[in-house]
């Protein structure tokens, strides 16, 4: 396969098969409007940096022959397993930082498959768990008085239990 | 045509900065801070994905109004979040949703302000339809949220078995003890709001649609393990007390022997516990201090006879069953399992989720959600023998002897989880939600200090392909030492099991055979009714029915 070249946003050239590259949505159709780019200038991917664009690349280099998804699977179909494959667990053992950098690229690069990986990783990393922990998971501070938490509970108390 | 994209990224970065969602400007998304009670699905992009503000707004909601309270102590700083969670954009975020339940939407929003809006208050309605969603959501908020109980901090009531202060149940460690089943039940899998201790000789008289309860045990009281001790017949005899009591009003547990016997599951390790077997307690003695209400800092029960530092006796292995069991979250009532002969749960439940009655193809409330609850039949009591032979040469009566167990069963709230190693056999297990409340459980239900297992290693016995198990179990047997030797190693850990089936699960009738030929080999019985001798059981006898 023809191999061309990635510009991080940090510029650091990464080299990347063809086949590779386009299992991005977004550089794939780039490619397909501009045409033969493997003897060209790199295409810049001015939002991603060197670390979080080799990881998305090792993710596509592993799902290269992958099917692609079918074109109607969107959120009803897509509802709602959060079973990962190992391979993608393992990948996705990374810190919080990079799962959501890893996310994000994922998203600007139209790599539908891996945006899913990532929000199941992040879904598991929620489910069963009360506030607190969630919480703690992501470092979020409780900005709720207990004045509102009563209230919160007032709200929902007027449907009795059955 | 290549220079012309490259600039017009280019200038996409230059415009919209680091933010990464590229999919719609800021300023076509309505603002989050006011959201509709019911928010409509988000109009889809061209990609397919629906539009949502870029990032999760802070501090910004009004949803919960101060309400006329006297203000408390809280810093006027406001809080800065620094979570990069809430820095995800919030089309990401609702990608994220698609895969969590109500449950857990419920509990994110609760998390910060900023994510009220993922579970806004449920308005008033007088539709069924809509009334019995509420009535969902109302329950998630309850289990996630539990609300403060308008009884007083204590009961006058006292406990109607040994006659110790009840705690409210409000209590952290309450255990509600179930007029119904026999099973001690915790706060969250029991409709705590709506049960209500049972009134004297009520409980014969059940109510299948109302929770009623006869007792609370918690980290602060616990009847005696030597409550059956006390036989004495009260001053009148119409006035029961005690373990009489306790034997009257719920004569139906007393087919928990029964219910024991046809638990049709292998018995599993535990632990360790002091051997009381060989004491000479007095039974005076120990029905004089159980008035006292003695409780045992460290194990937070009652100590007489189960109190360590009159013990003496060495260690014993302490088995015990259990069973999981699919709950229903939304009627607190277990679900119709093709399994459920395999311990004859109909006895004690009697009632049974129909959440379902609209013909969805899962049981259970799909709102509320189903969860695993584990069954466990604990010895929670020991009866003196009056059956103690005396010692003909010294003259010494041994003084009485525990025999019967009376057991009760206590439940636990389970959840999966998944092992995220790939070379181990089983990766996903159920284990406790709470792991430590539900120690803490099983501590007060048994009422004695139990010498727990080390904890396992990282990688064991459990973790290796079954192939290597069965050769374990092989070889086990090939030095001699037949089924007793293998028993303990059945008993310690379902993996041991499975590797004799050669990975595959263990049904439950071959937990029959195994419990059979354990209760064989243990109590000597011998050929003659059926079954091989213990002596001649292979380790693999049981499965080998498969």
């Amino acid at each position: 396969m023809a191999p061309m070249k990635l510009l991080s946003s940090d510029n650091v050239e990464i080299e990347v098969e063809k086949e590779v590259a386009e299992r991005s949505v977004l550089i794939k159709n780039m490619l397909e409007d501009v045409g033969d780019t493997t003897v060209g200038a790199p295409i810049p991917i001015p939002n991603v940096n060197e670390g979080v664009l080799r990881k998305v690349i090792e993710w596509c280099e592993h799902h290269r022959n992958d099917p692609p998804q079918p074109a109607d699977e969107d959120s009803d179909s897509r509802k709602k397993s959060t079973d990962i494959e190992e391979w993608d667990q393992k990948f996705m053992q990374v810190d919080q930082e990079m799962l959501f950098e890893i996310i994000l690229a994922a998203n600007y690069l139209d790599i539908k498959p891996l945006l899913d990986v990532g929000c199941k990783t992040v879904a598991n990393m929620i489910k069963g768990k009360s506030p607190e922990e969630i919480r703690k998971t992501f470092n979020i501070q409780n900005d709720f008085t207990p004045e509102e938490e009563d209230q919160i509970r007032r709200e929902n108390e007027w449907a009795e239990d059955r | 045509m290549l220079q012309r994209t490259l600039k017009r990224l280019t200038q996409s970065w230059n415009r919209d900065g680091p933010r990464l969602s590229a999919e719609a400007p800021e300023e076509q998304n309505p603002p989050i801070s006011t959201p509709p009670p019911a928010p409509p699905a988000p109009p889809a992009t061209t990609t397919g994905r629906r539009q949502y503000p870029d990032t999760i707004p802070t501090q910004t909601t009004t949803l919960c109004q101060p309400t006329n309270d006297p203000p408390r102590d809280v810093d006027t700083e406001p809080i800065v979040q620094t979570s990069a969670f809430l820095a995800l954009p919030l089309d990401i975020v609702s990608l994220v949703l698609d895969y969590l339940d109500l449950r857990d939407r419920i509990a994110l929003s609760l998390t910060t302000r900023g994510l009220r809006h993922l579970s806004p208050p449920v308005a008033r309605t007088h539709t069924v339809r809509a009334t019995k969603a509420a009535i969902c959501v109302s329950k998630i908020y309850k289990r996630i949220m539990p609300f403060k109980y308008r009884v007083p901090l204590t009961y006058t009531r006292p406990c109607p078995y040994c006659g110790q202060p009840l705690c409210p149940p409000t209590c952290g460690s309450a255990l509600f003890l179930d007029s119904l089943s026999g099973i001690f039940y915790p706060a969250s899998l029991y409709k705590t709001r709506r049960a209500r201790l049972a009134c004297p000789r009520e409980s014969a008289i059940h109510n299948f649609s109302t929770h009623v309860y006869l007792t609370i045990w918690c980290a602060h009281h616990r009847c005696p393990r030597d409550l059956f001790a006390d036989t004495r017949q009260p001053p009148d005899e119409d006035i029961e007390v005690g373990s009489r009591l306790f034997v009257t009003e719920n004569w139906r547990w007393w087919l928990v022997p029964q219910y024991y016997r046809q638990f049709y599951a292998a018995t599993w390790l535990a632990g360790e516990r002091h051997d009381y077997s060989h004491l000479a307690v007095s039974r005076t003695a120990a029905s004089s201090n159980r008035k006292s209400g003695v409780v045992n800092s460290a194990t937070g029960v009652s100590g007489t006879v189960g109190d360590d530092s009159n013990n003496t006796g060495q260690l014993a292995p302490l088995y015990e069953r259990f069973v999981y069991v699919m709950w229903c979250m939304h009627c607190c009532r277990p679900l119709v399992m093709m399994d459920m002969t395999s311990w004859r749960l109909q006895l004690p439940f009697r009632s049974f989720c129909g959440c379902n009655e609209g013909g969805t193809a899962m049981p259970g409330c799909r709102r509320c959600g189903v969860v695993t609850v584990k069954f466990t039949a604990v010895q929670a009591f020991e009866v003196f023998s009056d059956r103690g032979d005396i010692d003909r040469s010294s003259g010494i009566h041994p003084g009485p002897k525990y025999e019967i167990p009376r057991v009760l069963f206590l439940a636990t709230e389970c959840k999966r989880v998944q092992d995220s190693r790939t070379s181990i056999p089983e990766r996903v297990r159920i284990v406790p939600r709470d792991a430590a409340a539900a120690n803490a459980a099983l501590a007060i239900v048994r009422g004695v200090k139990v010498v727990m297992p080390p904890p396992p290693p990282r990688l064991g016995v459990p973790q290796l392909p079954y192939e290597i198990v069965k050769k374990v179990m092989e070889q086990l047997q090939a030095d001699g030492g037949g089924f007793a030797a293998c028993l303990p190693a059945y008993r310690a850990s379902y993996c041991f099991l499975k590797g004799g089936a050669n990975g595959q699960p263990v049904e439950a009738e071959e937990l029959v055979e195994l419990a059979t030929a354990a209760a064989r080999y243990e109590y000597g019985r011998g050929p003659g009714s059926g079954y091989p001798d213990a002596d001649n059981l292979t380790p693999f006898y049981f499965l080998a029915q498969r």
